[in-house]
């Protein structure tokens, strides 16, 4: 028979075990998440084994059955690591959700704007007098102002819809959207510009100017964030 | 009889368990199980994802709390979104409950008892 120092010490082994081995699982945490999660599970443990303890049970038996009642670590960690994932990514009060919320407030006003735009830059393209004001773009007459049009109402109203939806983090994650946003838009450009016609996708300006124009908008999107957050502090006290 | 707790109801005996007042995570496993009279058995693990996620949609917060003898407990509150999402989840469940209810029983809801 074990003698209750003996006892103990398997105990101990494992609940520590046990506990090690959850934290190997949840090593994405970070440190400072992962260390909450584990104290408070390991206060369930302790809880749990005393409660078993009472019922009669030897200090290992309780142990057992505390991991036991837990459940699998792959389980426990998998579901761990699953909401902590949500949370990063896709809850929008996070400064990641908020980023992926801006490109898609982006994506859609653009997508609206878009035709609307071209057709109004068609028709001032053509009968306007600017459209002889902008030499350097044969390619893309007026496009950058028409850009510049689309662009403003488009940056405002995605920084409200982000500001209004996370309203801890939109003004981070608007700009941070988007930034992604045009990324990927400049380099689309860059992409079908060289298959076209090599010579002018070598020429810098038709990447700064967007780019230019792309720093400009920041205040956009970060006025629009704050008027969303605004509105959302007074629904909320409503 | 014993059965386990389908992973989708967790989250609303939590919030059930939480109008009662304010517990620590053990608490919470221990009270549904003390008011299901032992029938409903979940393994305890699960408990700790629901609560993320009920504090991520901002249904529930947690703060730690230092009592005078023992370590610091990390005690979860119901926040006013998650009191209201209670109401509207049990009345549902409720709903959901009394038809299966007088289907398997061989009654329609509708029909009033005798």
């Amino acid at each position: 028979m074990k003698t209750r120092f003996e006892n103990n010490l398997v105990a101990t082994d494992r609940v520590e075990r046990y506990v090690s081995e959850l934290s190997r699982g949840l090593e994405d945490l970070g440190e400072t998440r992962k260390r909450e999660e584990l104290e408070e599970i390991r206060q369930h443990l302790d809880a749990r084994v005393q409660a078993c303890r009472e019922l009669g049970l030897d200090e290992e038996e309780a142990q057992e059955e505390a991991v036991r009642q837990f459940g699998s670590v792959q389980k426990v960690t998998g579901g761990l690591r699953k909401a902590y994932w949500r949370e990063k990514f896709f809850v929008p009060d996070t400064i990641s959700g908020a980023t992926i919320l801006a490109v898609v407030a982006e994506c859609i006003l653009v997508g609206v704007l878009g035709p609307l735009t071209e057709i109004i830059g068609t028709a001032t393209a053509y009968y306007s007098p600017f459209s002889r004001a902008m030499p350097y773009f044969p390619l893309f007459p007026f496009t950058y102002l028409i850009f510049f049009m689309m662009k403003f109402p488009a940056t405002f109203l995605s920084g409200v819809a982000v500001g209004w939806f996370a309203p801890r983090n939109g003004v981070r994650g608007t700009p941070m959207g988007h930034f992604v946003f045009e990324a990927y838009h400049i380099l689309s450009k860059w992409a079908i510009i060289s298959l076209s016609s090599p010579a002018v996708a070598q020429n810098p300006e038709i990447y700064l100017i967007p780019l230019g124009l792309t720093v400009s908008m920041i205040p956009v999107s970060v006025w629009g964030a704050y008027v969303g957050r605004r509105y959302a502090a007074k629904t909320a006290s409503a | 009889m014993q059965r386990d707790l389908p992973k989708n109801d967790i989250s609303l005996l939590i919030l059930s368990v939480l109008m009662e007042g304010n517990r620590h995570g053990y608490a919470i496993a221990r009270e549904i199980e003390h008011m299901s009279s032992d029938t409903l058995k979940m393994r305890e693990g699960t408990l700790y994802p629901a609560l993320r996620i009920l504090e991520q949609d901002e249904m529930i917060e947690s703060h730690w709390e230092t009592p005078e003898r023992g370590p610091a407990r990390k005690i979860y509150t119901l926040t006013q979104k998650g009191r209201m999402e209670q109401t509207k989840r049990a009345q549902e469940w409720l709903q959901y409950a009394s038809v299966i209810g007088a289907i398997v029983g061989g009654k329609r809801p509708d029909e009033n008892p005798i």
